[in-house]
């Protein structure tokens, strides 16, 4: 009898296991609409959002035959509301499938939100179990929808496209782009200013193209400026790592492309009891050469130390320009204050206020070192050997 | 219906326990009964004796009763008695019939004993090495069945069996399991003693044991049960004898048979009872200390005790160099794993966890899947359903017929049902990787075919919860097998036992037999040995002494 009940009651415990939990979220695949990117942008009716969700259309892969695939392989559904999640229950009607939002790959600002302050918008997406914290935020140069509806040539999803040409961005250095997770600890810490990348689209003689244009820099959450690509390498490599990214210089003897193989950058801040702040930075380069051009009859050696020397130079300004710019925006893009916070934790109570103004006096010490090391499979160019002769 | 089957299966291991209790009493009465008027001892009168067999073998006409007369002047009638066709001819005509008709000698007098005239007989007359004197009709009768010639002589109260089996049989070929590229090709026949012999061949050392009993009631056949005496665990051996000798079954026509009355979870998905076809691995497994079980009519040989590591040993492993034995080792066990959970992980990620797949591989999977009727798991039903179908239609079909079954069906598998947008490529491409991954592991492509459909149904009902809970239990079901008193799990441990389970170590590293198997002499050699081109001059005397020894022909 005792070994009857023991049996029946190891039998109820399975029977729980199997029949509490069950089918109940089960999805067939064919009954999601998979969002690959979503476009935030200001609707005309105040108050309200333009949204738009690229959804990857998908056709069944073994019909497709006879040079089909005109169709863009993309929909673009659209919704107005006040919020996000709103945006996505009102399309809920009228949609034979559910949004599935697991996959998305970036979520696009249209500068006029951006410039109107993104926190209520990240909230939702925050909130939402179904969205990752690994989506790309980015800034559309105009309207986030224009960028989500460009034809791209190779990926044809243009969210997939995007999100292919950030893990490119990022092989580079990691500092430039931001998803959510980093975007949204940048903002909690108060001090320091997140910044993602700009996208643009462009098109020439019919062929539309995506292209990151520099680099959004936010005040809290507002978009108070863009940098240009210039800037942004400068940011990159005072930031830390970088490894790619090219160096052009013109000279008055002639033209030379470097590659940066590697880049570090020590950063040091000091607080001296004045209350003065130095941002120190030590960056050290190493270039290979990429190209050179003219330079006639000259020993490749001393055109070597000369470029180097243009390099640092070129550097130099890239980073300064950079750091400028961010004084002039008032925003903290390299996390000062964070590190002031961390390391000067009494100091910073009496500054935490008035950052934005304190933060346009720090005075940046920069020293670079490049190393223009290996110049590739040949040492001269064909144009010096010309010089020879 | 789990319900029913449980309570079978107590009710089966109570009567279980009965009928060991009746077989021992049964035991004691034995020695009493000696004379049983149902099992008479040889008369004088040879034609007594004669209608006395007629009678018990009924009007056979395969059985033969040869009548001549013994001695110089022809006056002793004698009779030999044989089945015609399970009899080697020229053995009765030269060894038998020959010797005593042609030899001028005296028949001792009818004063003399039966037993003395019959030993005269079988010392100084037949030429024949394998003679046994018997008492009984019954033994007579067991005799003639069993291919001897029985020779019975007018006022002698014994019979002389004398053997002179020679049925036809298939010769040693290459058995069509189990096949190698490289290694001994031959396999076990359905010839019990070209088995045992093979195994000899192989094994020469005198502690090999050939215990030999017969088992059915009806069929008689010979079972015998082969291990190294003082390697095999004496208790595993005594495990194997007891099970065998309490088997009262009517019938023994394989060795599968006597598989089921001896495994020792026959409810399990999972065999616990070993069968190789190839005297070699038969042999390496005797080595290891395991006991092998050789059924007359079956080429397979039965080894146990089986663990589940060894169903993934192939006896290839051996004979090609360790490396890449080991990383095919490794192989098989990822096909395994392959095999089971491969559909049930797709179903599971195409139907609760799309978020894990990769964006672009997602894309992949929706545009294939776009259009199908059906939810991915009966998808993968029809799939697995419909494999099996063809697979069973190839096997039975002579092999022509089943090769154009195979064809035919593949392609409309693989092509037609895909482009008619009923079933979508990627699940194609799953359910043919796991079939195919299940070929890899022969020995569990039983339990692979069943554990894959319990797999994808908890897949489809609880996701990835389900695929967990289904490799828990797993896991704890192979934890709770054992085979003849050795767990069936072994082998997978942190210890000496991975240098051939997960890997295969060189030959000369593993020095010591698996520990779980062998009882005693352990042992294989003294220490690692690795092979050294440059022989010391010590090493090389031991080499040419035991060349001799052996005498391979």
């Amino acid at each position: 009898m005792r070994q009857k009940l023991k049996l029946v009651f190891a039998m109820l415990l399975c029977s729980t296991l199997l029949c509490t939990t069950g089918c109940w979220d089960n999805r067939e695949l064919d009954s999601l609409s998979i969002v690959t990117g979503v476009g935030i942008d200001t609707s005309k009716e105040p108050g309200n959002l333009d949204l738009s969700f690229q959804i990857a259309s998908v056709q069944n892969g073994s019909k497709k035959e006879g040079g089909g695939g005109e169709a863009a392989p993309y929909l673009i559904r659209e919704a107005q509301d006040r919020f996000v999640l709103g945006g996505i229950d009102s399309l809920r009607y009228g949609n034979s499938r559910q949004l599935f939002l697991q996959h998305n790959q970036v979520i696009i600002f249209g500068s006029d939100v951006a410039k109107s302050g993104v926190k209520p918008y990240l909230d939702s997406f925050m909130r939402n179990t179904e969205t990752r914290m690994e989506v790309w935020v980015m800034v559309a140069k105009n309207d986030a929808r224009s960028i989500l509806t460009t034809e791209t040539v190779q990926d044809k999803i243009p969210s997939v496209a995007l999100s292919r040409m950030i893990m490119n961005e990022r092989a580079i250095s990691p500092y430039s782009s931001t998803n959510m997770l980093q975007f949204t600890s940048r903002l909690v810490d108060r001090s320091t200013a997140p910044v993602t990348l700009v996208v643009e689209r462009k098109e020439e003689d019919g062929l539309q193209s995506l292209n990151f244009s520099g680099m959004a820099v936010f005040k809290d959450d507002v978009l108070v400026g863009t940098m240009d690509m210039y800037q942004m390498q400068g940011y990159i490599l005072s930031m830390g790592e970088v490894n790619g990214g090219s160096v052009q210089l013109v000279t008055e003897l002639g033209n030379a492309d470097l590659k940066i193989t590697k880049s570090i950058c020590k950063q040091e801040i000091q607080l001296d009891d004045q209350g003065n702040i130095t941002f120190k930075l030590k960056v050290n380069t190493t270039l290979t050469i990429g190209a050179l051009q003219n330079f006639r009859s000259m020993d490749i050696n001393k055109v070597i130390s000369l470029v180097n020397e243009k390099a640092k130079e070129d550097l130099e300004t890239k980073i300064k320009a950079c750091f400028a710019e961010s004084q002039r925006l008032q925003a903290d893009i390299y996390g000062i204050g964070a590190h002031i916070h961390k390391y000067h934790p009494k100091e910073w109570k009496t500054m935490e206020d008035a950052w934005a103004s304190i933060y346009p006096k720090i005075r940046l010490e920069l020293e670079v070192e490049t190393n223009l090391g290996s110049s590739g499979k040949i040492s001269e160019s064909l144009n010096m050997r010309e010089g020879h002769e | 219906m789990i319900w029913d089957l449980l309570q079978r299966k107590i009710g089966f291991y109570s009567h279980r326990q009965n009928s060991s209790t009746q077989q021992k009493s049964e035991k004691k009465q034995e020695p009493e009964k000696k004379k049983d008027p149902k099992d008479p001892e040889i008369m004088d009168q040879l034609e007594e004796n004669l209608t006395y067999i007629e009678n018990l073998l009924g009007k056979s006409g395969d059985i033969k009763i040869h009548r001549f007369r013994l001695g110089k002047n022809r006056e002793c009638p004698a009779a030999l008695l044989f089945v015609d066709g399970m009899i080697n001819q020229k053995v009765i005509s030269d060894e038998i019939l020959y010797p005593i008709l042609s030899m001028e000698y005296t028949v001792p007098s009818s004063r003399q004993d039966g037993r003395e005239r019959i030993s005269q007989l079988r010392e100084k007359v037949l030429c024949s090495g394998d003679t046994q004197i018997l008492l009984k009709l019954s033994q007579v009768a067991a005799g003639i069945l069993s291919g001897d010639a029985v020779l019975l002589v007018e006022e002698c109260a014994v019979g002389l069996s004398v053997s002179a089996k020679g049925w036809e049989k298939r010769g040693v070929t290459e058995p069509e399991t189990e096949s190698v590229v490289r290694g001994p090709r031959e396999g076990f026949t359905e010839n019990f003693r070209t088995n045992t012999s093979l195994l000899r061949r192989k094994i020469k050392s005198p502690s090999l044991r050939m215990e030999q009993m017969t088992i059915g009631r009806k069929t008689l056949t010979n079972v015998c049960i082969s291990y190294l005496e003082g390697v095999a665990n004496p208790q595993v051996v005594q495990e194997v004898r007891d099970r065998l000798s309490r088997l009262d079954v009517d019938s023994v026509l394989d060795a599968g048979y006597l598989e089921e009355y001896i495994e020792d979870s026959p409810f399990s998905i999972f065999a616990t009872v070993g069968y190789t076809e190839k005297p070699d691995v038969a042999a390496a497994k005797i080595l290891e200390g395991r006991v092998a079980i050789i059924t007359d009519g079956s080429p397979f040989v039965l080894t146990a005790p089986l663990l589940f590591i060894e169903t993934f040993q192939t006896a290839e492993d051996y004979y090609i160099r360790p490396l890449f034995a080991s990383l095919m080792r490794m192989l098989r066990y990822i096909a395994y794993f392959i095999s089971v959970f491969f559909p049930a992980i797709y179903i599971a990620l195409t139907t609760y966890h799309q978020e894990l797949i990769p964006t672009t591989l997602l894309l992949t999977i929706a545009s294939a899947r776009e259009g199908t009727p059906f939810p991915a798991f009966f998808e993968a039903l029809i799939m697995i359903f419909s494999f099996e179908i063809l697979r069973e239609a190839g096997l039975r079909l002579p092999r022509p017929v089943g090769q154009a079954v195979s064809i035919v069906g593949a392609l409309i598998m693989g092509d037609a049902a895909v482009s008619a947008g009923l079933v979508g490529a990627p699940m194609v491409i799953t359910i043919a990787l796991t079939t195919v991954a299940g070929f890899i592991v022969p020995e569990q492509n039983d339990s692979m075919s069943l554990l894959r459909l319990i797999t994808m149904a908890f897949a489809a009902a609880l996701g990835g919860y389900g695929i967990c809970l289904c490799f828990l239990a797993l896991l704890v079901h192979l934890g709770s097998l054992s085979s003849f008193g050795v767990t069936y799990f072994n082998g997978l441990s942190f210890s000496r036992d991975l240098e051939d389970s997960v890997v295969r170590m060189p030959l000369w590293f593993m020095t010591k037999r698996p520990a779980r198997i062998a009882k005693n002499d352990m042992t294989r050699r003294k220490f690692f040995i690795p092979p050294n081109p440059r022989p010391t001059t010590s090493a090389s005397g031991g080499m040419s002494n035991s060349g001799t020894e052996g005498d391979g022909s």
